[in-house]
């Protein structure tokens, strides 16, 4: 089933261009860890400035952010390119989220980082970890439609990052659809004909285009990526154009892997001839196998 | 090897060992069942999986003189236990998988369909007749194909010398003389060789499969296949082609042309590029290792037929692909 707040179009991080207003749908630190190291190193590698709008439980300061990035091998010199704004400064008084203020301080950042000669700003942060009172959906949401305008022809960019966990599904909707475009880490394969994604709930893999000669070894190292994850994984195949025999092999393979270790791999998607395919062969018996919905037609 | 097996008696139950490979010409059913049933009884005795693929008469005339045995005899209508030869194949090893017990032989047998079959049809039953001797070399299987004299035309049943090792006559065995070397007999008996028209589409000489899938769906799309039939078009396409490009430096030449109820593709390899192929090449359905045969086995179950010529330094597969029009599939 795909949720409601899956259906907008997704963007890969290290794709993020300034003007971007994107949500970030996250239900596990791993994933949410794994998009924030690309917007850092993307942010460094395009010299914009990065400003992390900090929950309670976020990072106390720019050291925290890159050492919860995995990013402590850094050279020098990130004086002032990486700033976390404190629940304190973001919502004063009773922790109630005031947009338009916020909005301002945005601003004066935008302002302010052009002006120390940054080629732009990039803002994220989970706003629902910083109001006290849990999320005010009403302000909430102001302050999202205000980010959308203010930021459709800037040098800015914002990420929004929402846990699934933590939020209501009805507000959960609300808040994607401020959102042209939902954030996800960058491909663990990416050529001309074949782009894989790791996939984080559940966990496993996407992928898409076309599978033959040219690209096992790069789906065998994506497979091997997901290979320590404990319990069950998924591989999303309904944009699967082509996949040849010793490619499907490689699936099967992996699935008896995690057999042994007394897992299962759900093939979701699966393009009708491929399911014919499996079967045909007897793969459909495969140890650990799962062969979930096929893909409608 | 099995023609070993035609100078001694019948194999004695109960003990693995490998592939005998009988045929038995009847012409009444009492002959077949003077046949069949010491066959079936003893196998079954011995605690054998015993599998009778035959008519449906001779299935129930196996039946009911077996009585209260037959209950552990394993049937098949002999028309749907594979089709096509390569499903055929498909069909004897899957049940080899399925009922093997450790140490033990299992009994099969196996009478293929001959009437109403096209002539290229018979050449391709009597080439995996005598394929079966080396396919299944291996597996310690005792088979007999029964052949009907009163429907199979006398041709037919006449090869059937050339194709087992041995013929039984009740309980009686005899050597073939006729018996004729498996790859010896797939080069003489061969079906009519099918040549692209003038007017077939052609592109290459491609060394990428890339350009194989394209060529392979864009033809497929041209003759109307249309969804799965079009992918699974493309993929018996790409996987001959990839048997044919395994080799370092390979090239083929791509031709496709539509005939009535099919599309036709000829993958040309125009110089000699790694080990030629095989005579029963393909035939096997892929085992648990990866194995270099095993697109070209996907490719053929993918096809109404797929056969392999050498030519001089040239190496030509042809695939016939059911069309639109093919009701079967609807």
């Amino acid at each position: 089933m795909v949720p409601p707040h899956g259906v907008h179009r997704r963007v890969h991080v290290g794709d993020l261009r300034p003007g971007d207003h994107a949500c970030l749908l996250f239900a596990s630190e791993e994933e949410r860890t794994s998009i924030l190291r690309g917007f850092v190193l993307g942010g460094l590698d395009a010299e914009h400035k990065i400003l992390y709008l900090a929950g309670a439980d976020g990072p106390p300061g720019p050291q925290a952010l890159l050492e919860q990035c995995r990013l402590t091998g850094l050279p020098g010199g990130l004086d002032g390119r990486l700033e976390v704004l404190r629940p304190a400064e973001l919502a004063p008084g009773q922790g109630r989220l005031d947009p338009a203020a916020l909005l301002g301080r945005l601003r004066d950042a935008a302002d302010r980082s052009r002006s120390e000669g940054y080629r732009g700003l990039r803002v994220t942060g989970d706003l629902c970890a910083v109001l006290r009172d849990g999320p005010d959906l009403s302000r909430l949401l102001r302050y999202e439609t205000l980010l959308a305008t203010e930021f459709s022809s800037a040098r800015t960019l914002a990420v929004c990052q929402y846990d699934i966990r933590r939020c209501d599904p009805a507000a959960l909707d609300a808040f994607a659809s401020a959102h042209l475009r939902s954030v996800e880490v960058d491909p663990l394969v990416r050529t001309a004909e074949l782009t894989v994604v790791r996939t984080y709930s559940p966990p496993g893999l996407r992928i898409e285009g076309v599978v033959d000669a040219g690209s096992h070894r790069r789906v065998r190292d994506a497979l091997r990526s997901v290979a320590s994850v404990r319990g069950d994984v998924r591989l999303e195949m309904s944009r699967v154009e082509f996949l040849d025999l010793a490619g499907l092999r490689l699936l099967m393979t992996f699935a008896r892997a995690r057999a042994a270790r007394h897992c299962t791999v759900e093939l979701t998607g699966l393009p009708p001839h491929l399911l014919h395919v499996i079967t045909l062969i007897g793969w459909d018996r495969t140890p650990g196998l799962r062969l979930g919905a096929a893909h409608a037609c | 090897m099995p023609a070993d097996h035609a100078d001694g008696p019948a194999p004695a139950p109960g003990r693995a060992r490998g592939f005998v490979h009988h045929a038995c010409l009847y012409g009444s059913d009492e002959d077949f069942l003077a046949m069949a049933l010491p066959f079936a009884r003893a196998g079954l005795a011995a605690g054998e999986p015993v599998l009778a693929a035959t008519t449906p008469a001779n299935i129930d005339l196996l039946r009911r003189a077996l009585g209260e045995r037959a209950y552990a005899l394993d049937t098949a209508e002999t028309a749907y236990f594979g089709r096509r030869p390569v499903e055929r194949v498909s069909a004897f090893l899957r049940y080899h998988d399925r009922r093997a017990r450790p140490g033990r032989r299992m009994r099969m047998i196996a009478e293929p369909v001959w009437g109403g079959r096209s002539d290229r049809q018979i050449a391709e039953w009597q080439r995996m007749e005598s394929g079966l001797n080396v396919l299944l070399a291996a597996l310690p299987v005792w088979m007999i194909c029964p052949y009907d004299t009163r429907v199979v035309p006398p041709a037919v049943a006449e090869a059937a010398c050339a194709t087992h090792p041995a013929r039984l006559e009740g309980e009686r065995l005899t050597p073939c003389a006729a018996y004729t070397d498996p790859g010896a007999y797939a080069e003489a008996v061969r079906p009519a060789p099918v040549a692209a028209p003038p007017t077939a589409a052609e592109s290459g000489p491609a060394d990428r499969v890339a350009d194989v899938r394209r060529f392979a769906r864009e033809r497929a799309a041209a003759a109307g296949l249309a969804g799965e039939r079009l992918s699974l078009a493309e993929l018996a396409v790409c996987e001959a082609a990839s048997h044919l490009l395994a080799a370092g430096g390979a090239r083929v030449v791509l031709r496709a042309w539509e005939e009535p109820g099919a599309v036709l593709y000829e993958l040309s390899r125009p110089e000699p590029s790694g080990a030629p192929v095989p005579p029963f090449a393909g035939f096997r359905p892929p085992g648990g290792a990866p194995g270099a045969e095993d697109g070209l086995w996907l490719a053929r179950t993918l096809s109404e037929w797929l056969e392999v010529r050498t030519t001089g330094p040239a190496t030509l597969i042809t695939l016939r692909i059911a069309g639109p029009r093919d009701a079967e599939r609807l």
